[in-house]
């Protein structure tokens, strides 16, 4: 697929989806051939499947659990600022959150 | 010096109050990075000068920002605590309160609506280390939630009026807090597992932001109703 065609399906801008591709194409995620042409690559598949199967942890298992605790009178800030502390502590990095 | 001139200020209080009055307002982090005082010496002091009127806070989230105050721009010249001068500390509201409570002050205030009690049937009541119990004593006292009294080598701890009317609210909250930590905690692995393929937090945040505000829909069309 071109550029042009990534535009016309995402309806995202061409300055957002050329760093975007080449990120993506460093990461191995996908790849450029000849005529400007982008294909995903075997990585960049198993990768996007991870990530609907992450979504799909979220909002099955983990979403239904948390609304109960919003149930309870207590603030998405409160139960997000938990969240961070702990993912960052049970994986060793921040998340989501730009440094400093 | 005699009481009538006031109270010598101790080299704490010069160490904190210069620093607020050079620096500006800063939170306790701040204050304990430039003075380099211990916890609980700071911890002591920010409350004896609060108490005194020197210095006062305000809610920032869920850190206090301590500012300086005129009486305490005032004692820094002297050196002395000016009896007298017009105490300017703001009241917290109930929710605000509610905010800045720990779960072992919650665990004091339950503990207390049963009635008075000594610091070692409040230790008993909550199973709380002597140490955690008087310090959220010390803090409940400075939020104006619990009054002490001595009788004899015992002292006793009571809720104020202020302290009966949000008792009930305060220790809900708090363990409605805790009831979600557990929930968390029970979810931890997958919300992990998911991160790590990739997921931003960011859409849970969304989905309960969006819950968040249909209950309070719900919530106020209930009491509109009513």
């Amino acid at each position: 697929m071109t550029v042009a065609d990534l535009n016309k399906a995402t309806g995202i801008p061409n300055h957002i989806l050329y760093p975007t591709l080449l990120v993506l194409t460093s990461k191995g995620y996908a790849a450029r051939e000849e005529g400007n042409l982008y294909r995903i690559t075997p990585e960049g598949e198993a990768a996007l499947r991870g990530l609907e199967e992450g979504e799909r942890i979220l909002r099955e298992e983990v979403i239904p659990q948390l609304k109960r605790a919003i149930e309870l009178g207590v603030s998405t800030d409160y139960i997000m600022q938990m969240i961070h502390q702990k993912v960052w502590r049970a994986i060793g990095r921040r998340i989501g959150r730009r440094a400093g | 010096m005699s009481e009538k001139g006031g109270r010598p200020l101790r080299p704490s209080d010069y160490a904190v109050l210069n620093a607020l009055r050079f620096l500006g307002p800063m939170s306790y982090q701040e204050i304990k990075r430039l003075t380099n005082l211990p916890r609980g010496k700071l911890y002591d002091t920010l409350l004896r000068l609060r108490d005194s009127g020197l210095i006062s806070f305000e809610l920032r989230g869920r850190s206090k920002i301590y500012h300086l105050t005129e009486a305490g721009r005032v004692a820094l010249e002297k050196g002395v605590i000016v009896s007298g001068f017009p105490q300017v500390e703001r009241k917290l509201s109930t929710e605000e309160l509610i905010k800045v409570l720990t779960p072992s002050d919650a665990a004091v205030i339950k503990a207390l609506t049963e009635g008075p009690k000594s610091t070692q049937e409040i230790k008993e009541a909550t199973g709380l280390k002597g140490l955690h119990v008087n310090l959220a004593l010390q803090r409940l006292r400075s939020f104006g939630l619990v009054a002490s009294e001595r009788k004899g080598v015992m002292q006793y701890h009571s809720l104020t009026e202020e302290g009966k009317a949000i008792a009930e609210s305060a220790v809900k909250a708090v363990e409605a807090k805790l009831e979600a930590e557990r929930i968390v905690e029970g979810v931890l692995d997958r919300i992990v597992e998911a991160v790590r393929l990739g997921v931003s937090l960011g859409v849970i945040k969304r989905e309960l932001k969006r819950y968040e505000l249909e209950l309070k829909e719900r919530k106020n069309q209930e009491t509109a109703k009513n």
